[in-house]
Formats: C-alpha cells, sequence, structure tokens
C-alpha cells in the first residue's frame, strides 16, 4: 500500500523547495567561509612577501654602492658613508652561538630535573617559573643587565677571569684586555638566560612524553637514572629537542633591546670576548632615528636583508637536520 | 672488574644529578636576581602619581599615564586586528588545505 503523505504532492513540493533553499543558504554561506578564511591564509603570505620586497628595494642602493664588499668590509663610517657589515654580522652569530653553548647544556638539565629528578610536588612551580623568565620583557633584561649586572661584571668577575688566564695560550686573547663590564660576554650571558626558558619548556614536554615503558624496560636491567636519560629519554625526544633549541637560536639572534643594551655598539670585532662589539639588531635599533642621507639608511636595511638570510638559513639546516633524522628512524 | 664498572656507573650518575640540580638552582637563582631588582627598586618609585599624570618636561615631576594608555591602546588594536586574521587562516588551514602548498609555504615562512 503506497503512503499517503507520497500522494500530497503540493506539501511535499513545498518541503522539497524548503530544503533547496535552506541548502542554498548553507552552502553559500560555506563559501563564504572558504573564500574569507582562504583570504585571511594569503593575507599572512602576501604581508610576509611584502616585507621581503620592500626590504630588497631598501637595501638596492647600498648593495649597488659597495656590492659585494658589503659583506666583507669591517668599516662603518657614517661621516664618509662606507659602509661594511662583517662586524655586526660577526657579533650577532658569536652572541648566539655563546648563549646556545651556555644555554643547551643548562636548559636540558632542568629539563631533566624537572622530569626524572623532582619531586612531583614541586615540578609545577619550579617549571612556571622557569618559564616566567620567558615572560620577562626583553626591555627589563636589558636595564637589568646594563644597571646591575654588567657592573658587578666588571668589579668583580672580570679582572679575575683576565688575570686567571693571563698566561694561558689562547684563552688569554679571548679574555683580554680591560674590564668594560658591556661586551659580546656579557650580551651572551643575557641571551643565555632569555632562550633558556625555551629550550627547557619544549625539552621538558617533550621528555614527558616519553611512554613510561620504554624507561621502566631499561630500569628494569639496571639503569641509572643518567642512562636512562641519555640513552633512552634523549634518543627518543631528539626531533622536539633540537625544534626546542632552533627556536631559542631564532630568538638569540633576532633579540634586539636586551643585547643593544649591554653590548657596547662598537663597529669592530675583537678577538676578546670581553671587548664591546655590535650585533646586526643592536645597530639596526641604534642608528636608525639618526640615519641621515639614503646611502646610511639602505645600508641598515641591507643589514636587516641580512639577518632575515641569516634567520631563513638557520631555519632551513634545522629543517633538513629533523628530516634527515627522521628519515633515519623512519 | 664489575665492581668498578659499577662504582663507575653510580659516581657518573650522581654527577649528573648534581648538574642538573646545579642548574636549576642557577636558573631559579637567576629569576629571583632579576625579580628581586625589578621589585627592590620597583616598588619604590610607585605612586598613585605614576598612574594619574603625564610624562613630565624635564625638571617638573610628574607620572607615566600616557605610557601606560599607549601601551594598552597599542596591544588593544594589535588583538583586535591580528587575532581575526590569524584565526580565520589558521582554520583555512586546518579545514581546507591541510596539505595544500599554500598551508606548507605559510606554514614554514612563519616559523
Amino acid at each position: 500500500m503506497v503512503d499517503v503523505a507520497w500522494q500530497e504532492t503540493g506539501v511535499k513540493a513545498q518541503v522539497v523547495a524548503e530544503r533547496a533553499r535552506v541548502l542554498n543558504r548553507l552552502r553559500i554561506g560555506d563559501i563564504a567561509f572558504h573564500q574569507i578564511t582562504k583570504a585571511a591564509a594569503v593575507f599572512v603570505l602576501v604581508v610576509l612577501g611584502g616585507v621581503i620586497v620592500s626590504l630588497f628595494l631598501g637595501a638596492m642602493p647600498a648593495f649597488q654602492e659597495f656590492g659585494f664588499s658589503f659583506l666583507i668590509t669591517q668599516s662603518w663610517n657614517p661621516v664618509t658613508e662606507k659602509f661594511g657589515a662583517v662586524a655586526p654580522i660577526y657579533g650577532t652569530i658569536i652572541t648566539s652561538l655563546i648563549a646556545m653553548l651556555i644555554a643547551v647544556p643548562f636548559g636540558l638539565m632542568i629539563a631533566m630535573f624537572l622530569t626524572e629528578l623532582c619531586p612531583m610536588s614541586l615540578r609545577r612551580s619550579i617549571g612556571i617559573a622557569i618559564e616566567l623568565l620567558a615572560g620577562i620583557p626583553s626591555i627589563i633584561y636589558g636595564i637589568w643587565g646594563l644597571f646591575v649586572f654588567a657592573p658587578f661584571l666588571q668589579a668583580h668577575v672580570q679582572p679575575f677571569v683576565i688575570a686567571a688566564f693571563e698566561n694561558v695560550p689562547v684563552l688569554s686573547t679571548l679574555f683580554e684586555g680591560p674590564p668594560f663590564g658591556i661586551g659580546i660576554l656579557t650580551a651572551s650571558l643575557i641571551l643565555a638566560i632569555m632562550v633558556l626558558p625555551f629550550i627547557t619548556s619544549i625539552s621538558r614536554d617533550v621528555f614527558d612524553a616519553v611512554p613510561p615503558v620504554l624507561k621502566e624496560a631499561a630500569y628494569g636491567l639496571g639503569w641509572t637514572q643518567w642512562e636512562v636519560w641519555r640513552y633512552v629519554v634523549l634518543p627518543y625526544t631528539r626531533i622536539g629537542v633540537i625544534g626546542g633549541v632552533m627556536l631559542g637560536l631564532g630568538r638569540a639572534l633576532g633579540e634586539t633591546m636586551a643585547v643593544t643594551f649591554v653590548i657596547g655598539n662598537a663597529h669592530k670585532i675583537s678577538t676578546s670576548l670581553l671587548a664591546p662589539g655590535t650585533t646586526i639588531s643592536a645597530t639596526i635599533a641604534n642608528e636608525f632615528t639618526e640615519a641621515v642621507g639614503d646611502l646610511y639608511t639602505s645600508s641598515l636595511i641591507a643589514l636587516g636583508l641580512i639577518l632575515f638570510v641569516i634567520t631563513f638559513i638557520v631555519l632551513a639546516i634545522a629543517r633538513y637536520l629533523l628530516l634527515r633524522i627522521e628519515r633515519r628512524i623512519g | 672488574m664489575d665492581a668498578k664498572l659499577y662504582a663507575a656507573r653510580r659516581r657518573r650518575n650522581v654527577l649528573a644529578a648534581v648538574a642538573s640540580y646545579g642548574a636549576t638552582s642557577i636558573g631559579l637563582a637567576w629569576l629571583a636576581l632579576i625579580l628581586g631588582v625589578l621589585f627592590w627598586q620597583g616598588f619604590s618609585g610607585l605612586s598613585l602619581r605614576v598612574f594619574t599624570e603625564m610624562t613630565p618636561p624635564p625638571g617638573a615631576v610628574g607620572g607615566l599615564l600616557n605610557a601606560i594608555v599607549g601601551s594598552l591602546i597599542m596591544t588593544g588594536l594589535a588583538l583586535v586586528i591580528g587575532a581575526p586574521i590569524g584565526v580565520l587562516a589558521g582554520t583555512y588551514m586546518a579545514e581546507y588545505g591541510r596539505h595544500g602548498r599554500l598551508t606548507s609555504l605559510a606554514c614554514s615562512s612563519m616559523s
């Protein structure tokens, strides 16, 4: 027997039309949403592209004037308008390098403490305290470094370091000269504190994600805590750890304000780590407001472009490393 | 022989634990140093005037009201502009272009 409702064609048509209208409205809404979100995603890329293009355009005059020698000259003379980028590039790389040499072992050790050794009741509070270091604005690191840390180093640390290494072949060149307080080493130390929380919190999170059964199996074989951490936890999490380190390195390379306060802003390369130097971002921050003349401004923008390229290369290397590790594991 | 190896492993474990405790205490001490100086010297400079008066010309007394309001306005505006675009772009990447070229390009350029 045929359903009665099917025969009432008038009602059926009405329902179908209603449904079509609703569906249509939903589809239009969906398409609009798709397009709006797509526009937002494209906009992000356009902004990035705009930054790159304007950096290129702004840097053009400097590169045309100095050519490749911009990258290999050390002199930075606003009076005669002769500019070279070696000193800031050197400063950027060396401060970041020293900062990472300090912060990576410290960060990993703190993460190991937080995941393996620390009593459960303290884990949260100590973890939050370390992360608080990341919440301190960089300007505060800057004034703290300039008014507290640098005078302390100058009065109580650097004289003894200089005296202690006076007769040691390599170290005497690295730690020679008058104790300025501010300088490459001070900037590196401040940078190390600033990137420490990034490395620590990411390492802690990935250490926590190690399946307990792996660690328990190793403990069951009689391994010590150090051995379990070194040969089970660390190999298992190295991709995440490298990611954290790279995040820290990215911040160290680009850090501006704190470094500007304590590096001394001297456009020269010194063999001594205690001597003042400069970094790319510190130079730009210091001199942009007083850059008179197109060539001066353009040279500063060219420095910015170089920093962009350095950061990009570092990230590319990190990506390549991760890819290689993943391939070896997978 | 085994006892020697055992002792060496124990020693290394203790060393690692000491390094780990040491690193954590240095990190915490550093935080305490910075916050200590900040609060110690900062609180003595705070008064009602800081929040109620404009930055003074040299030689006069005044506060930081304009700087505080400026920070708030700037942060608010940045949030109003940035948050919708960011959320929408993220939604697009997660919903429509999970494996698309646009997504991978945007992701790699942002980090």
